[in-house]
């Protein structure tokens, strides 16, 4: 009887004992198991960044696209083209336009304001917003190719808009596609995600706590060769923060590096070509009857915009 | 009550053992995760995008030319499948009866009908096994070479194995050398308008053929960068203790107390500063020294390229304090010879292991847009005068080769790479870019001034 008590006892000792050490042994494996593997890279990334979640994992492809500057003095009848508007082309790859009477644009409405790019500027449906800059009354657009060009000085429209917001004025370059390679030149592309992962983990330009704000496929120059074509590679332009722009090789994953001035470079630039002494060669289309000279034209246009590139470089001087 | 009490007895039997064996794992667990820690740390590193290549992929001809009594100037074969079927032909070759003469005076270049194959280095004669077919049990002379020279209808001999460095030369006999020699003068026959050479004198007497017409043309590549972690893995025996620093001038440090691998963006060069000295009793031949470097690039995939790029041997040094071994990047098989650190793979092979290791993480992928043609780039007239000139005198000329050079595409925001057709001279430090007499660097071409 004394002997089937101490049995009992001793089972409930090793009972517990028993619980105990399969305890530890669980936490031990658990604890290990935490242990090995270090945080992968892209759990880094999903740690500190934000906004990872929207990012399309899909693989697209596009073509490396080669472009040439596009003369409009080359198009037939373009003055037919032109309505309500005088212009100035200078030589023969920069349009100038002054709108006879101001039209209105809905700039809330992207639709609205593609169709009446549509009608009233040349190649206007081809432009896709992307600032407007309000206090110096400028739009600025990207021409698109079935996406947008990003930040090229052949590929830009810039819209001057009055107090009620009325287009007055407009001056463009444009891209015209000289060979388009196909399928078998097709390019597969970085998804989004690894666009974000090489701006982390290669390039450094993340830093802890930035937030994803928007990803878009488009193209940006990959060089300019030596017969006035552009090279042009699809890019991924990555917004961080919604405030700054990055971009993104698509296809090798090499990061470009920031524009700062772009905007009124370009404007600048534009400007200076309708500058009186400046060499540029000037052909006029859709002229007004009652305007006598064809010179005061190029101020008409000028003027505005020089008041514009004061504007927005002295705020930047601020 | 008896069954009772046997049921108890069985209980705690079950009890007993299972925390006997509960005990055990739990001793035995801590050892297990020891185990896994280190084979974390045994990777076996390969690079990505890297091919294992042979010691004959690796030696290949800078220069294949015919000399014919009939024709004004020597020529060359310009068509990539003649090329390819001449090299085919020397492969097939079947040597023997090797032996070395000593030659004073080079007599061969008087020989009027006569074929010479020239390398960019001089190869240990061990490699004639890769290049050609010869026995195993056949003797083959210690020596170097540069230069082969196949003799059509010469009493004594057949093939030369010449360095121009050298008056040793390694002479061989082939099987079926005339069928062979005409199988190889047909290959030249065959091409309508062969590359023509003019002839330069080098410094050693030996002779230096420059190609007439240039044809090379200017090319942008796009690139991509090797992983770093690739080279951690392969070079640190336990990359998970490896720790970086920035240097002051922006390049990365990697150091695991001892060995150390800086990286610029451009290229990793590594140190095994624990195996910096050589044992001199172990000391390797070239041939051997190449086999085990070559092994041990193979073994990690280190030859990194896209075709038509590849890697050539550059060259076997050897010295009393040092066993270096490097291969230089070829476009289409000529080489690049400048920028170093993008186009040039070195090892510092001592005591059967790597002391030192450079190699680029930059790798040229497919060409963007179209060829251009290069039209600052002198003649081979024009370089033959300039050697000659006053930038070259005194100095040594052992070489001269219209190569290539790889430099960041200045308006390309560091997308893509330019390959630029220019010509090298290689003196006692190796090639270096042609220097250009002062009125003519001024045509843009300064950047290709400055000497190794």
């Amino acid at each position: 009887m004394q002997w089937g008590q101490i049995k009992s006892l001793f089972i409930i000792c090793f009972l517990v004992l028993n619980v105990f050490l399969a305890k530890q042994l669980i936490d031990r494996e658990d604890e290990t198991l935490s242990a090995l593997p270090e945080a992968s890279k892209e759990e880094e990334l999903e740690l500190n960044i934000s906004g990872l979640d929207q990012l399309n994992q899909e693989t697209l492809e596009a073509p490396l696209l080669y472009t040439n500057s596009y003369n409009f003095n080359e198009v037939e009848n373009i003055a037919g083209q032109l309505t309500n508007q005088e212009v100035v082309v200078a030589n023969d790859t920069t349009l100038f336009s002054r709108l006879k009477s101001p039209v209105a644009l809905a700039l809330d409405d992207t639709e609205a304001l593609t169709a009446t790019l549509n009608q009233h500027v040349y190649l206007g449906g081809n432009f896709k917003q992307y600032r407007y800059l309000e206090e110096a009354g400028l739009i600025v657009f990207f021409q698109r190719i079935n996406y947008p060009i990003f930040y090229n000085t052949q590929a830009v429209l810039f819209v001057k808009v009055n107090d009620a917001g009325e287009m007055t004025h407009y001056m463009m370059r444009a891209l015209d596609v000289v060979e388009e390679e196909q399928e078998e030149n097709e390019q597969t592309l970085i998804t989004e995600y690894d666009a974000v992962y090489r701006m982390y983990h290669n390039s450094n330009i993340l830093k802890t706590g930035d937030e994803i704000s928007e990803v878009e496929l488009g193209y940006h120059n990959l060089v300019s060769l030596p017969n006035g074509e552009q090279l042009m590679n699809p890019t991924w332009q990555v917004t961080v923060n919604d405030t700054v722009d990055y971009f993104i090789n698509a296809i090798e994953g090499h990061d470009y590096p920031q524009y700062t001035n772009f905007i009124t470079e370009t404007l600048n630039d534009f400007i200076t070509l309708l500058t009186p002494g400046s060499s540029s060669d000037y052909t006029y289309y859709t002229l007004a009857e009652d305007r006598v000279e064809e010179d005061t034209l190029l101020t008409s246009i000028r003027q505005p915009f020089v008041t514009t590139y004061h504007q927005l470089t002295e705020v930047e001087s601020e | 009550m008896m069954p009772i009490e046997h049921i108890k007895s069985f209980i705690l039997i079950l009890l007993i053992t299972s925390s006997l064996v509960l005990t055990f794992a739990l001793w035995s667990d801590q050892p297990n995760y020891q185990m896994q820690t280190e084979q974390e740390d045994l990777i076996d590193a390969e690079l990505d995008g890297g091919v294992r290549l042979s010691r004959s992929d690796v030696i290949k001809p800078v220069e294949m030319i015919r000399h014919d009594e009939r024709l004004e100037t020597p020529v060359g074969l310009k068509s990539d499948e003649r090329v390819t079927r001449f090299n085919e032909a020397l492969k097939n070759l079947s040597l023997y009866n090797f032996s070395r003469i000593t030659m004073n005076d080079p007599w061969y270049q008087e020989e009027p009908n006569r074929l010479e194959v020239t390398f960019q280095t001089a190869l240990p004669s061990g490699v004639i096994m890769d290049l050609f077919k010869v026995d195993a049990e056949t003797y083959v002379p210690s020596g170097d070479f540069n230069r082969i020279v196949f003799l059509e209808g010469h009493d004594l001999y057949q093939i030369l194995f010449v360095n121009d460095g050298d008056d040793e030369v390694i002479v061989a006999s082939a099987q079926n050398f005339t069928q062979n020699f005409a199988l190889f003068t047909q290959i030249f026959n065959a091409e309508e308008e062969p590359y023509r050479y003019l002839t330069f004198e080098g410094t050693r007497g030996s002779l230096i053929y420059l190609p007439e017409t240039l044809t090379k043309q200017t090319r942008l590549f796009a690139y991509t960068e090797l992983s770093q972690d690739d080279f951690i893995n392969l070079l640190f025996s336990k990359p998970s203790i490896v720790r970086s620093a920035y240097t002051y001038g922006g390049d990365t440090n990697y150091i695991d107390g001892i060995r150390e691998m800086v990286v610029d963006g451009r290229g990793i060069k590594f140190t095994d500063p624990t195996n910096e000295s050589l044992d001199q009793s172990a000391r390797r031949s070239p041939n051997q020294l190449f086999d085990e470097v070559q092994s041990f690039i193979n073994t990690h995939l280190g030859f990194t390229f896209k075709e038509p790029f590849g890697y050539q041997l550059s060259g076997i040094n050897q010295t009393a304090t040092s066993n270096e071994v490097t291969y230089t990047l070829t476009y289409q098989d000529t080489p690049i010879f400048y920028d170093r650190d993008l186009t040039e793979i070195m090892v510092r092979w001592h005591n059967d292991s790597v002391y030192q290791y450079y190699h680029p993480l930059i790798m040229m992928l497919d060409q963007r847009g179209i060829g251009q043609e290069t039209s600052n780039i002198p003649s081979a007239e024009a370089v033959m005068e300039i050697l000659n000139g006053p930038n070259y005198q005194g100095t040594a000329i052992y070489d001269v080769v219209l190569g290539y050079q790889l430099t960041e595409q200045s308006d390309s925001q560091g997308q893509v790479y330019a390959l630029t057709p220019t010509w090298y001279v290689k003196g006692v430090y190796g090639y270096s870019p042609l220097v250009l007499p002062l009125e003519e660097a001024k045509g843009g071409m300064a950047h290709a001034m400055g000497s190794n």
